[in-house]
């Protein structure tokens, strides 16, 4: 039979009496109470103020902390494929710039030419500030040539 | 009596979650005598067992977070206390031998009636030496303090049945003592 099976243990009232008188009574007096109660509470102030910042910090994290999760998940597929965007768009604005394919303004003859060709502006202008032919152009622009 | 129902300790330990100082407040209304009474039997003497009920509150203020709800605060709080108790014994030597007891010191007993106290405070108190620390601890807190085996079981966090059986043995023991002591002073 283990000891848990065994009848509740009683007090031995003799043993009590001896006990008490060699080693005294825990008893509180209602003045030390008073003072302990006091020196308590006067030392948890700060945890308890603590507390009461937690709390609030808490339920605003609660309140803002979470949504603001969430919409930062909900935009990193966007993010992800805008970052792939701007590297598709790099990539071919380089290879626009990429000077083997860029048309030869030498080759280029005539307005209908450079109109056809992927000329930039700054490039068609000095194309046709460069053209000695303005009734070639006058003509082109009039829809005569 | 007011009628006004008094809140439970559960109420009690969500409001101090947010900071109520008065529940805080309450709760150590509640629990300070028993408390106190644990940190006396494990200390030995009051100053000692005061700063322990002390540190033991505003541990458990430290922790408030881990409280379960639903359990009961008191034995969550006295694992706390004994805990912290058994900490500071073994952190300094036990001044509860060489403390008398109240009313040992007490004026009003005669001389001859304060000496035979004194020679019977010295014998038990040898008696209870000679018993391993946790056969004194189960039987201060059984005997004296009203604890039952199974709130002392939780409270060292050990089985009921090893705290009978410490008590089983510190008991014959002591009675072995005592006895000789009976026989010796007829």
């Amino acid at each position: 039979m283990s000891w848990e099976d065994q009848a509740l243990p009683v007090r031995d009232p003799r043993l009590e009496g001896l006990l008490r008188a060699a080693e005294g009574d825990s008893d509180l007096g209602e003045a030390d109470r008073s003072t302990l109660h006091a020196r308590i509470a006067a030392s948890a102030d700060l945890p308890l103020a603590r507390l009461r910042g937690g709390s609030a910090g808490s339920a605003a994290g609660v309140a803002g902390g979470a949504p603001r999760r969430a919409a930062l998940r909900a935009l990193a597929p966007l993010a992800v494929a805008a970052g792939i965007a701007t590297m598709l768009w790099t990539g071919l604005d380089s290879r626009e710039d990429d000077p083997v394919e860029r048309p030869d303004l030498a080759e280029i003859s005539t307005l209908e030419e450079a109109f056809v060709a992927d000329l930039s502006e700054q490039e068609f202008r000095a194309f046709v500030s460069g053209s000695t032919n303005s009734d070639e152009l006058l003509l082109l622009a009039a829809g005569e040539g | 009596m007011d009628g006004a129902a008094e809140p439970g300790d559960g109420a009690l330990v969500e409001r101090v979650r947010r900071g109520d100082a008065t529940a805080f407040g309450l709760l150590v209304e509640r629990h300070t005598t028993r408390a106190y009474s644990i940190g006396y039997r494990l200390l030995g003497n009051r100053e000692d067992a005061e700063d322990l009920v002390q540190e033991a509150f505003l541990a458990a203020l430290e922790r408030i977070d881990t409280f379960q709800p639903g359990r009961e605060f008191g034995p969550w709080f006295r694992r706390i206390v004994v805990n912290r108790g058994l900490n500071a014994r073994k952190a300094s030597s036990r001044r509860a031998t060489s403390d008398l007891p109240a009313e040992l010191q007490s004026a009003g007993a005669s001389p001859l009636r304060a000496t035979e106290q004194a020679q019977l405070a010295t014998l038990v108190h040898g008696a209870m030496a000679e018993l391993p620390e946790r056969q004194r601890d189960v039987l201060r807190l059984f005997e004296l303090e009203g604890f039952t085996s199974a709130e002392i079981a939780e409270m060292l966090e050990i089985s009921d049945g090893t705290v009978r059986w410490h008590l089983h043995q510190a008991r014959e023991r002591l009675r072995r003592s005592l006895g000789l002591l009976a026989e010796r002073s007829t």
